[in-house]
């Protein structure tokens, strides 16, 4: 009997799936609130991961604003290969970015799009053979963190970042508990910009919820000002990412 | 690259399924870009080598629509992409949701398209035989 399958085959999937079956750990940078500093750990935990002689990538999934290349000063755009979009690379890091094809124009997307961006960017870019991949993620709990998290359910973690506010707190809770139900492995909660203290909303929200309370990165008023006007290099001899390297450590990544 | 994903694709619902794929179409977007001839070529090659040999094949191109969501004006992409350079086309053609960040609407002059029709690769239309 000879009957017909009326649903699509979407051959990206299997492009994702092969893609990501060449990278150890998808590391997603999460967090939920804007303004947390997701995109500066994720960029600096790149730069300090190849340090440490890692094979590295960044993806940057902030669609509606895109910061790692501004962060490390990227500006090269991808170059295609038959392999796919060749990302360019900053200390060892290969970086890619919906800002390095948009070339720094505004992207207004719907929510269906932002599936097939993200599904895109995954499917084509060829970042070969990698230990981390490290995913800067938007704020929110939307589209790009569901769709990444789906594909990454094997090989994904995800570092949870907050600041030491109950606003950042609330939503980082709800992120916490989307990764769960997924479920994708959280490696812990970060607590940025700290003020420091045995006591903060985000131990308290680590305790709550179960998840390891991974540390503090105090605010760094240097770091503010450097930011931007720097490359990758520069980045790696701040407090930021001293404090970083320590988090990430007892996260248990290689940083040597 | 696609041509291999299309047919992974095919090997997996024939292995999940127990099924023999005997056809499908390919429904390539305009916004692709492929080669047909090149797709074809790699789609025979792969197919013969792999669980799903002898199954049939057609190609065809779906034209790439547009359609602004501030005034709901539809438009051919050729419309929407007039006066762009050849480099921004290349950019939009390896991602088809940057229309938004290169053109604007005809009509209203809104960046907030989006391609309704004739992006990426599908595979439609399965046929197959239990075993």
């Amino acid at each position: 009997m000879s009957s017909t399958s009326g649903g699509l085959v979407d051959y990206r999937e299997k492009l994702v799936e092969k893609r990501l079956r060449s990278i150890s750990q998808v590391v997603m940078v999460t967090g939920g609130k804007g303004g947390v500093g997701k995109s500066l750990i994720a960029s600096t935990a790149a730069l300090l991961l190849s340090r440490s002689s890692n094979r590295t990538g960044l993806l940057d999934l902030d669609l509606h604003g895109p910061s790692s290349c501004f962060i490390l000063g990227v500006k090269e755009a991808p170059v295609e290969s038959e392999e796919g979009l060749v990302p360019p690379v900053v200390e060892g890091v290969k970086v890619m970015s919906i800002d390095l094809l948009a070339r720094g124009k505004p992207l207004p997307l719907r929510g269906h799009a932002k599936e097939e961006v993200v599904k895109e960017m995954l499917a084509l870019t060829a970042y070969g053979e990698l230990d981390y991949l490290l995913v800067d993620l938007p704020p929110g709990t939307g589209d790009e963190l569901l769709t990444v998290s789906r594909y990454v359910r094997v090989n994904g973690v995800a570092l949870v970042v907050t600041t030491p506010t109950q606003l950042a707190v609330n939503v980082a809770r709800k992120v916490v508990e989307i990764l769960s139900s997924i479920p994708v492995r959280i490696a812990g909660i970060v607590e940025n910009m700290s003020g420091g203290g045995a006591t903060s909303p985000s131990r308290d929200l680590a305790r709550e919820m179960g998840v390891e309370f991974l540390g503090s990165i105090p605010y760094d008023l240097a770091l503010n000002s450097l930011v931007g006007k720097i490359g990758g290099r520069e980045l790696l001899s701040t407090n930021f990412a001293e404090s970083l390297s320590y988090i990430l450590k007892k996260a248990g990544f290689k940083i040597t | 690259m696609i041509a291999v994903g299309i047919v992974e694709s095919l090997r997996e619902f024939s292995f999940r399924s127990g099924r023999v794929v005997k056809s499908f179409r390919v429904v390539v977007g305009e916004l692709s870009m492929l080669n047909l001839e090149q797709l074809s070529e790699a789609l025979k090659r792969l197919i013969e080598a792999s669980e799903v040999s002898g199954a049939q094949f057609s190609i065809e191109v779906e034209p790439a629509r547009v359609r602004c969501g501030t005034c709901g004006y539809e438009m051919a992409f050729s419309e929407a992409v007039s006066g762009l350079s050849e480099e921004e086309r290349e950019t939009i053609h390896f991602l088809p949701d940057l229309i938004a960040s290169y053109a604007e609407c005809r009509r209203c002059g809104s960046l907030d398209l989006r391609v309704v029709e004739g992006r990426g690769v599908s595979v439609r239309d399965v046929i197959y035989v239990e075993h």
